[in-house]
């Protein structure tokens, strides 16, 4: 018989992380639960689930700016949640492009990012968001920018006896601009309508410099075009300063294609999937930049 | 990227308010599947697959899966009687015989006391395996160098006379005319290639069997869509005679093709026969992409149309090449379908269509919905806006030259009787033209195509009984099987209405082996048609009854007698229709009839005899004809197609239930748009990549469009029941062609490859704009 | 591993497998077979049923998750005259010819129950985007909920005593 913990305090799971550092956890389940159906995952000797765990999930504004979520709320609570909407819209942009309502009851942010797929329609807002993980163990905390934390396909850096307690968003701001003008959007490129994985994707936040004239902060990431998501430098690099003029935003796409790997899978080519990327960063830097206007 | 614009739908009051007989049952969750079912005792039955396309069975241990906890019995191909069966050609066996041929072919099945007690089982079966070389492409395997799949083939039993050769299980063709006077006289010639890939069935019920021996004789309780064909199966493949197998089916979860065969009833019974225990089989969603057969053909296809200066088509040569995967299973009758297919709706004089049907290493197609029709109609239609484009005419103007007519020949000399297809074609251009909808989004092409085609009513026989009560209601015994349509459950209606009585005092007694006539079952769109016309045959005989005793209890001619409103009435006498039932059983002549009434003689075809391999569908006798049209948005920098509206024009007969027929179209459309756009099985070296809900793609709610329905009025009876049609199937058959043909329009770029995905629209956007 | 939660209003504690779902306990253990397994993956929306009133895939949910939460089946779906009358969602469907196999139509009732009080067309179809349906192609059942939601908020609009 294997064991099952529900611990209804984080002192308690990681209690149970190591002692149990094999434990399978689980979230949502809405990714790990039919990989054990499908015998994709093996059974495992220990269970650690989180549903009970109230301090890990919830949405709360940082004393300074930005937002703490807990990696165990839910993308329904993402897509609903009247401070993510503003605040970090691109990401609540994805949250209601994910599965179904059924499939958002349940899957979490956190589950998102461990579970370290490259289609994962998270990874993308929130890098471009500045997302910063918190990684809790017995022994300590430690904080690393999200784009440290994907390391590839189903690989994240997450140690033994380590648990994903909470992501951070930096406040979207300039430097030494009190009242910024951001905006942020997250644009899909997919078949159908809903229940749909990714072909491609990608995610923008700008900022716009006072009187608009200027992109005076820019993150952009990509999503379904290489081993994980992953931030695309020369696109921002082209951003920062520049006007955010029909031009801009078209140079800026196309740089982002450059930080590129794509596959062929079953479900589309290469070739596809990095033409379409530059469409979605371009319609996502459009819609940013309107969004920050 | 943009999201779908819905307009609203136009909320219809149905016409009949109290909905279908098995509606409420279902809404509540009351009402029971196969997989639902338990027995006492009942044990869990799980399979061990090839996994590998094409491999010879080196050794095969099951020593440790008999020993194994829980484990009641497990079977392979010796444990059963040595025979083939197949529905056309007699080419396999319940498990593998020494060479499995396709990566879901069945190599042992397991029943044990829990299902994970079965899954652990299959884990310990031992199977060393000689891979072979797959064929994986239908025009090598035609090759004359190409290796034999069946090694066996010319021992095989067909159906039909011998036009096969090795990987050829079916060489079917079409003549009628001089087809080489018809090219040499030709102004133009357009010759165009498609191809399309697998698809599936796809029922969100999944296979599953519940198989119950004792004292040498097995009820079955299963997903099938034919349960004497099922009976059958299993009496040929486990040695019974018939009468000791009764298949039963519950309420069944869709069909669509896929549960149109005889499947996994034998294993079932077979195992239960070796526990003595009944045993349940229910396929998991992955199993059920690779095991059963009745994929739907891919199909390569290259027409090639004269013209004549006046616009009209000349004749044509078609070569379509089906790949059948590993079995032929329905192929070679899809194939028959498929060359009428490739002459579609139109006036030809000069024809020449050839049909191949061939093995390779997969996953066996059969008569998925409407077999062969939509990839045909797809192409076909396709290849119609290119004649209409090269005879400088536009696509309805085109098709309304070309169109058949009143007197016209079928394919085989078939003589038409005031066929309607010019009929659907002019309101789906009306309806949609009228419609308006969301105003198109900036950057999107929008474009609206239309696909016309014909579909058949197949004669078969069909059996009923009606029994009058003492109090006067009624039962209906009927052979048809309910995929889900409604159209067995809608035959009551027609019983209560010969009887005049109320529909609330008609039982229906259906699906059961054991107690019905023979009926073929749910397959070719004709429950309406003939089992339709078997319930109206025992209705009336009863009611020939009822009037005859009636007249003679009123002193009136029984042709005076009306049934209505639970009396018999002539004039001012009435009699209530209870005391005519009461006095008939109690005089020892109960009012009862059990019919199986001749099926309509199909329509002569003097030319046949220049067609070969030809055994079921020499023609579509009693045509139907549609029209669909559909209205597009194409993003050009994505390839994402957004489908903003169909029109779906049919000619169904006199319609008996109208909400129920709308609803077989409304969903046959659906599922034709999915064929378009989304759905489509990724192969890799013989194995299904696509074996996921997530990666095989049905469109969902929020892709679907508003679609309207139009029920056109026929222009002569149909030969069904009442003047009615089958419609489970033509439903399916044209949006494919229609969304094809909206995307030319919109972009100037026909699709050579079904499904239209976004990847592949891109590559031929992109392409078009390299080439020019 | 011991589970206690609430099944259409009553109470059950059962023990279990760890990995055994949600849609295990219902089907096998408490013998409500109103949820359909169509694809064990969490992609068909057969299995819907809601956890404190949220839809959700009962076949990837462990029912472990599901502990000390409220279940609703469509089982405990009915109207106002209690189990066997039909409640007025359910009713629709049935009249405006929405089910055709049926297969899909219990986690269909969940999912509709469970969406936006106010949802136009459009976001009914999203709702409902995760309940996969082959027979219908999906209009009947969107006018069928359509009505029903009208219907129900006249009736809310107009209170209880009316």
């Amino acid at each position: 018989m294997s064991a099952m913990a529900v611990p209804r305090t984080l002192a308690e799971a990681l209690a149970v992380l190591a002692a149990r550092p094999e434990a399978l956890v689980v979230a949502g389940g809405s990714d790990v639960v039919p990989a054990l159906r499908a015998g994709r995952r093996e059974q495992p000797a220990a269970w650690l689930l989180l549903h009970e765990l109230g301090s890990l999930a919830g949405i709360a504004p940082q004393p300074g700016g930005g937002l703490r979520i807990g990696a165990a709320t839910t993308v329904a609570a993402l897509e609903r949640d009247p401070r993510v909407r503003p605040g970090a819209t691109a990401l609540a942009d994805a949250a209601a492009l994910i599965g179904a309502p059924a499939t958002r009851t349940v899957a979490t942010v956190g589950g998102n990012l461990v579970n370290g797929s490259p289609a994962m329609d998270l990874g993308a807002p929130l890098l471009a968001l500045g997302a910063t993980v918190e990684l809790a163990a017995a022994g300590g905390t430690r904080r690393l920018p999200l784009e440290q934390f994907l390391l590839g396909p189903g690989r994240v850096d997450l140690r033994a006896g380590e648990l994903l307690v909470a992501i951070e968003l930096p406040p979207a701001a300039a430097p030494g601009d009190a009242a910024p003008r951001a905006g942020s959007a997250y644009v899909r490129i997919g078949g159908r309508a809903a229940m749909e994985v990714a072909l491609a994707g990608a995610a923008a936040e700008v900022v716009l410099a006072p009187g608009g004239a200027t992109i005076a902060a820019a993150r952009v990431a990509l999503c379904a075009v290489a081993s994980t998501c992953l931030r695309a430098p020369a696109a921002e690099a082209l951003l920062i300063g520049a006007a955010p003029e029909p031009a801009v935003l078209d140079a800026a796409a196309r740089a982002a294609v450059g930080h590129t790997a794509a596959i062929d899978d079953h479900r589309a080519p290469a070739a596809y999937r990095e033409a379409v990327v530059e469409v979605a960063l371009r319609r996502a830097l459009d819609t940013a930049v309107e969004r920050a206007r | 990227m943009a999201q779908t614009t819905v307009t609203a739908v136009r909320p219809r009051v149905p016409a009949r308010a109290r909905g279908r007989a098995d509606g409420a049952v279902k809404a509540s969750g009351r009402a029971r599947y196969t997989a639902d079912l338990e027995l006492p005792g009942m044990l869990h039955a799980r399979l061990l697959l090839a996994g590998r396309p094409h491999a010879r069975l080196r050794s095969l241990d099951v020593g440790a899966a008999r020993a194994a906890a829980g484990v009641r019995a497990v079977l392979t191909q010796v444990d059963v009687p040595d025979v083939r069966y197949g529905m056309c050609v007699r080419d396999r066996t319940l498990f593998v015989d020494e060479v499995a041929r396709y990566e879901g072919e069945i190599v042992a099945a397991v029943a044990a006391d829990t299902r994970a007690q079965a899954d652990a089982a299959v884990g310990l079966i031992s199977a060393e395996w000689d891979d072979l070389p797959p064929l994986l492409d239908s025009e090598a395997a035609l090759a004359a160098d190409a290796v034999p799949l069946h090694p066996a083939w010319r021992s095989y039993a067909i159906d039909r006379e011998e036009t096969r050769s090795a990987n050829d299980c079916a060489h079917v063709t079409l003549v009628k005319g001089d087809v080489d006077a018809g090219f040499a006289s030709a102004f133009a010639v357009v010759e165009q290639s498609f191809a399309t890939d697998m698809t599936h069935p796809l029922a969100i019920e999944p296979h599953a069997v519940l198989a119950d021996w004792r004292d040498g004789a097995v009820t079955i309780w299963t997903t099938t869509q034919v349960p004497f064909l099922a009976r059958a199966g299993v009496a040929l493949t486990l040695g019974l005679p018939e009468s000791a197998v009764r298949v039963v089916v519950t309420h069944l979860g869709g069909g669509f093709g896929g549960k149109c065969d005889f499947h996994l009833e034998a294993h079932a019974a077979a195992l239960s026969r070796a526990a003595g225990r009944p045993v349940r089989l229910v396929l998991s969603r992955a199993e059920e992409f690779v095991v059963p057969d009745l994929t739907r053909h891919p199909i390569s296809m290259t027409f090639s149309t004269a013209l004549r200066e006046d616009g009209t088509i000349a004749a044509r040569r078609a070569r379509l090449v089906l790949d059948s995967g590993a079995y032929a299973s329905h192929g070679p009758t899809a194939s028959e379908i498929a060359t009428l297919m490739a002459v579609g709706p139109y006036r030809i004089d000069d024809l020449a269509i050839e049909a191949h049907t061939v093995y390779t290493s997969r996953t066996p197609a059969g008569s998925t919905r409407a077999p062969t029709g939509p990839q045909l109609c797809w192409a076909l239609e396709q290849h119609t806006d290119a004649l209409a484009a090269r005879a400088d005419l536009d696509p309805i103007a085109f098709r309304l030259r070309n169109l058949v007519g009143d007197g016209d020949t079928g394919p085989t000399g078939q003589r038409l009787v005031r066929p309607t297809a010019r009929d659907c074609l002019l309101r789906a251009e009306e309806v949609m033209r009228a419609g308006g909808g969301a105003a198109p989004e900036p950057g999107w092409l929008e474009g609206v195509g239309f696909a016309v085609g014909t579909w058949g009513n197949v004669p078969l026989p069909s059996g009923a009984s009606v029994r009058m009560h003492a109090d006067g209601s009624a039962t209906l015994v009927s052979g048809a099987q309910d995929n889900g349509s409604g159209a067995a459950v809608a035959l009551p209606a027609l019983v209560a209405d010969v009887l005049g009585i109320t529909v609330e005092r008609v039982a229906l007694v259906h699906q059961d082996t054991g107690a019905t006539p023979f009926d073929y079952g749910s397959l070719g769109s004709q429950t309406t048609f003939n089992a339709g016309r078997a319930a109206l045959a025992a209705a009336d005989e009863v009611a020939a009854r009822l009037r005859a005793d009636a007249a003679e209890r009123l002193g009136c001619a029984a042709s005076e007698v009306v049934l209505q409103g639970g009396r018999a009435t002539a004039g001012e006498e009435r009699i209530p229709i209870a005391d005519l039932a009461a006095a008939a059983q109690a005089a020892g002549r109960p009012l009862a009839a059990e019919v199986s009434p001749q099926p309509p003689e199909r329509p002569a075809e003097p030319g046949a005899a220049r067609s070969q391999g030809r055994a079921m569908y020499s023609s579509f006798p009693f045509p139907a004809y549609y029209c669909c049209a559909a209205r597009v948005a194409v993003d050009p920098a994505t390839g994402r197609v957004v489908v903003r509206r169909v029109v779906a024009c049919h000619d169904v007969g006199e319609v008996l239930n109208r909400p129920g027929a709308e609803g077989q179209i409304e969903g046959g459309v659906a599922h034709s748009l999915g064929l378009a756009l989304s759905e489509g099985a990724v192969l890799d070296g013989g194995r299904q990549l696509t074996t996921r809900l997530m990666d095989y793609r049905l469109q969902t709610a929020a892709d679907v469009p508003p679609i309207d329905v139009e029920l056109i009025a026929p222009r002569t009876p149909g030969d069904g029941p009442r003047g009615a049609r089958g419609i489970g199937e033509a439903g399916v058959i044209a949006a494919a062609g229609a969304v094809a043909n909206a995307i030319a329009d919109a972009t100037g770029v026909q699709l050579r490859q079904l499904p239209m995905l976004p990847h592949r629209v891109w590559a031929a956007l992109r392409d078009a704009e390299a080439a020019s | 591993m011991t589970v206690t939660l609430t099944v259409n209003g009553e109470p059950r504690t059962l023990d279990l497998p760890p990995q055994t779902t949600l849609l295990e306990l219902l089907r096998e253990r408490l013998g409500l077979t109103g949820a359909k397994e169509g694809c064990d993956d969490g992609e068909c929306g057969a299995c819907t049923v809601l956890l404190d009133g949220a839809p959700v895939n009962a076949c990837i949910l462990l029912a472990a998750q599901a502990g000390g939460r409220a279940v609703t089946t469509v089982e405990g779906v009915h109207g106002d005259g209690g189990p066997g009358d039909p409640h007025p969602l359910q009713r629709a469907l049935v009249e405006h010819g929405a089910i055709q196999c049926g297969f899909c139509t219990p986690g269909i009732v969940m999912a509709a129950l469970a969406a936006e009080p106010a949802a136009d067309e459009s976001a009914i179809r999203r709702a409902l985007a995760g309940n996969l349906c082959r027979c219908t192609g999906y209009q009947k059942v969107v006018q069928a909920v359509l009505a029903w939601a009208d219907d129900h908020h006249e009736r809310e609009r107009r209170g209880p005593s009316a």
